[in-house]
């Protein structure tokens, strides 16, 4: 199943954002991770995960390095802020307090979370 | 990288027009698949990035690709998983882009406000633009008609006009015939309406003059009949005819267009009369001055007479310059009166004078300041201009404002079309403008019956609130915020305050002609002039006439011999200076102007403190004005030895 665009648009940062809150990644390894762990909810191309990179960038949450890989080629590192992790802080609690929200009215009913 | 204005100037230039210089080197190198090499070098290209920009996405694409690769991942499904490189690059401009530094976005957010507020500014111009040339006028009103209104229910024996446009055709018969015979090559004739001076006898002129004159007897008949007559009868048009008969062209009004769209402005309403009335007027005071010689005073009442008829003929025709006529014709009688009893002592007796006298009170009294027809000039001009929404309201339209910028005369022309020159165009393309610059109609409209309400009050209140009629034009100039096109009302406002002065002017010249013929009565009564003019009272005249310069003063009397006397006034700077008349160059000073003395007080007077504040009558302030040629105003010099007081 995957979200529409309008929910992984504000998925979706918080997402890659949590991603790299446990250490640095590259982009395909992004893609996969995304792809893997959220059972392909969140999982999203290249087209998609790139540009949102490059926003979180030019908000300055995160940052990037060019390094070589053990194969030797070079690879683009993303790792989070000081401004990202609050932000993901932040960001989880909004989701937090979202969920329940939900389940309060009854829409995760029935919905193994 | 680092990011700075001059080395992203700089790298822009260097690589203009080939933006994938260092991307593409990069992709090839990767040794990728064709496929995958293909959609990430259209992924580049479609996403018009800075050089260094596309290097950056390409080098993040190709990483990509082979991380997939190393994972196993065919050429095709790295494609599928791809998508549409137009889509990605889009998508990869947009956030790249918000990754540039803060000068670029701010030229960027500063353009766009530019391009936004410009064209905000051609799609409210092109708006104004349509506006103002769709607007068009309604003009439905005929005030010609109404201007010849005045010859309703007179028939052609009691107008004047037929008669003496008859004579003047005679005159230049005559002339010519004259000057045909006179030796020299000069032939050309010599014109009635010539200039008063013209008329004396020190002009070379003279003696053909007089020759003409008096070989005129049965004209100068035919005059002194139509001067009787109840009105001029002049039909008026915006346009003349001239016709040739037996050799001499005799211009007339042709009969005006019965639709008003079709008539000129009432503003260039022709008046043939004028010049020609003029003209028999300098016929009859020559022809008086002759009577003279001859002893026949009887001749002499009836020139007068006539004259003076003529004048308030004129005078009673309408607009504003016939009032200006009307009061000129009544100097030139005046002045001849002055030549006749100063050349001619004794000649006319004491009844006669007394005739006269009363003629010259009767054309005083008639000659009165009509307003109607510069209302209608004004009325005339907006209609033709402006707009009309029902309601007496309107705005400038494309034939106002050519009007309003016609460069020889705004009101003359308007009917030529502009030759399509740069020019041309450049009035085109800013004349919308207008309908911000100029005021609506009902606003000029209003403003102008306020200056007629104002000039009608100063002629009753006296020559000291003259300052007022400048005072309010001012106050008229400033609200309209001294505007790229003048009003028509400026120069109408000028003209009258021009003719304004002249009515106060000749107030005083009247009164003292009418003084000068008591003083001779008296001497022709009694032998002698009176030593003081209080004893002409009443016997003689009924009050001595106000100095219009020293309210509440009687004018002044100096008896310099038994044979001459001078009547004078203060003079603009209003104080007696011993009927001397100003020494020094007077400059744009005139001793006779009112509208000087009586000027209002600048600000910056105000602010000096160094000036005499004085109240009209309506308790208005204004100034009392000594900053004025010292010297007094001569009304009627009738000394016969001409000696200057102040040189005695």
């Amino acid at each position: 199943m995957k979200l529409e665009r309008e929910l992984m648009r504000g998925a979706g940062p918080t997402a890659v954002l949590k991603l790299l809150s446990k250490h640095e990644m590259y982009g395909y390894e992004l893609v996969e991770a995304l792809a893997k762990q959220t059972d392909g909810v969140l999982a999203m191309g290249q087209s998609t995960l790139y540009p949102m990179l490059y926003n979180l960038e030019a908000k300055d949450l995160v940052e990037a390095n060019w390094r070589s890989a053990e194969n030797g080629r070079d690879r683009k590192y993303y790792s989070l802020t000081g401004k990202g992790k609050k932000k993901l802080k932040a960001d989880m609690e909004a989701w937090a307090k979202l969920v329940d929200a939900m389940s309060s009215i009854g829409v995760l009913k029935g919905v193994p979370v | 990288m680092i990011h700075s204005p001059i080395l992203n100037t700089w790298r822009w230039l260097r690589h203009m027009g080939y933006p994938n210089h260092i991307a593409f080197p990069l992709l090839k190198a990767a040794g990728l698949p064709k496929p995958v090499g293909d959609v990430i070098r259209k992924t580049i290209v479609k996403s018009k990035l800075w050089a260094t920009e596309r290097a950056e996405v390409a080098r993040e694409l190709i990483a990509h690709a082979h991380d997939a690769i190393a994972a196993g991942r065919s050429a095709e499904e790295i494609v599928e998983a791809f998508g549409d490189p137009k889509r990605v690059a889009k998508l990869m401009r947009r956030s790249m882009k918000r990754k540039r530094p803060l000068y670029w976005r701010t030229y960027r957010n500063m353009k766009r406000a530019s391009a936004a507020m410009i064209s905000i500014l051609i799609v409210g111009y092109g708006g104004l633009a349509v506006r103002f040339y769709v607007g068009k006028p309604n003009i439905k009103k005929n005030f010609i008609a109404m201007m010849n209104a005045q010859n309703e229910g007179y028939s052609e024996d009691e107008k004047a006009w037929g008669v003496y446009r008859d004579v003047d055709a005679q005159w230049q018969r005559n002339a010519l015939e004259v000057a045909l015979l006179r030796e020299g090559k000069d032939h050309k004739p010599i014109r009635m309406s010539h200039n008063t001076a013209g008329f004396r006898s020190d002009s070379e002129d003279y003696a053909e003059m007089v020759g003409l004159v008096k070989s005129f007897g049965a004209e100068i008949a035919l005059v002194r009949e139509a001067a009787s007559r109840p009105i001029m009868g002049t039909v008026y048009s915006s346009e003349l005819e001239t016709v040739e008969v037996d050799g001499v062209y005799v211009s007339d009004s042709i009969e005006p267009a019965p639709n008003p769209e079709d008539q000129g402005l009432l503003i260039s309403v022709l008046l043939p009369e004028i010049g020609i009335a003029r003209g028999l007027v300098n016929v009859l005071m020559l022809d008086a001055k002759l009577a003279a010689q001859e002893q026949d005073t009887d001749r002499i009442l009836k020139d007068i007479e006539a004259s003076l008829r003529i004048g308030v003929q004129v005078g009673n025709t309408g607009p504003m310059i016939s009032s200006r006529v009307a009061i000129s014709i009544v100097q030139i009688t005046n002045t001849t009166l002055e030549f006749l009893l100063k050349e001619h002592p004794g000649l006319l007796s004491s009844e006669e004078l007394k005739q006269i006298a009363g003629l010259l009170n009767q054309a005083s009294k008639n000659i009165t300041m009509q307003y109607d027809m510069e209302i209608w000039m004004f009325e005339d001009f907006l209609q033709r201009a402006y707009t009309d929404d029902g309601h007496g309201n309107g705005r400038i339209t494309a034939r106002g404002i050519k009007m309003l910028m016609e460069e020889d005369s705004a009101l003359m022309y308007y009917a030529a079309d502009d030759p399509m020159t740069i020019e041309g165009y450049f009035k085109v393309a800013a004349s919308p403008a207008a309908l911000l610059a100029v005021e609506d109609r009902k606003t000029q409209s209003m403003r102008f019956a306020e200056h007629i309400e104002q000039t009608k009050q100063v002629v009753l209140d006296g020559p000291e609130s003259i300052g007022w009629l400048d005072f309010h034009h001012d106050r008229i100039r400033e609200a309209s915020g001294g505007h790229v096109v003048e009003s028509p009302m400026d120069m109408l406002a000028v003209s009258m305050r021009r003719l304004v002065s002249k009515v106060f002017w000749a107030q005083m010249k009247n009164e003292a002609m009418q003084t000068v013929i008591a003083i001779e009565r008296y001497r022709i009564e009694t032998g002698h002039y009176p030593d003081s003019i209080d004893m002409l009272v009443p016997a003689y005249i009924d009050e001595i006439p106000e100095d219009l310069f020293r309210l509440g003063h009687p004018i002044q009397y100096l008896l310099l011999s038994v044979d001459g006397y001078v009547l004078y006034a203060g003079g603009s700077d209003g104080d007696l200076d011993g009927g001397r008349e100003p020494i020094e160059s007077l400059g744009d000073h005139f001793v006779d102007s009112f509208a000087h003395r009586y000027r209002l007080l600048t600000a910056e007077e105000v602010d000096a403190d160094e000036v005499e504040v004085l109240f009209d009558r309506s308790g208005k302030p204004r100034l009392d004005n000594h900053d004025c040629p010292d010297g007094d105003w001569i009304l009627i010099d009738m000394r016969r030895e001409s000696q200057s007081p102040a040189r005695e």
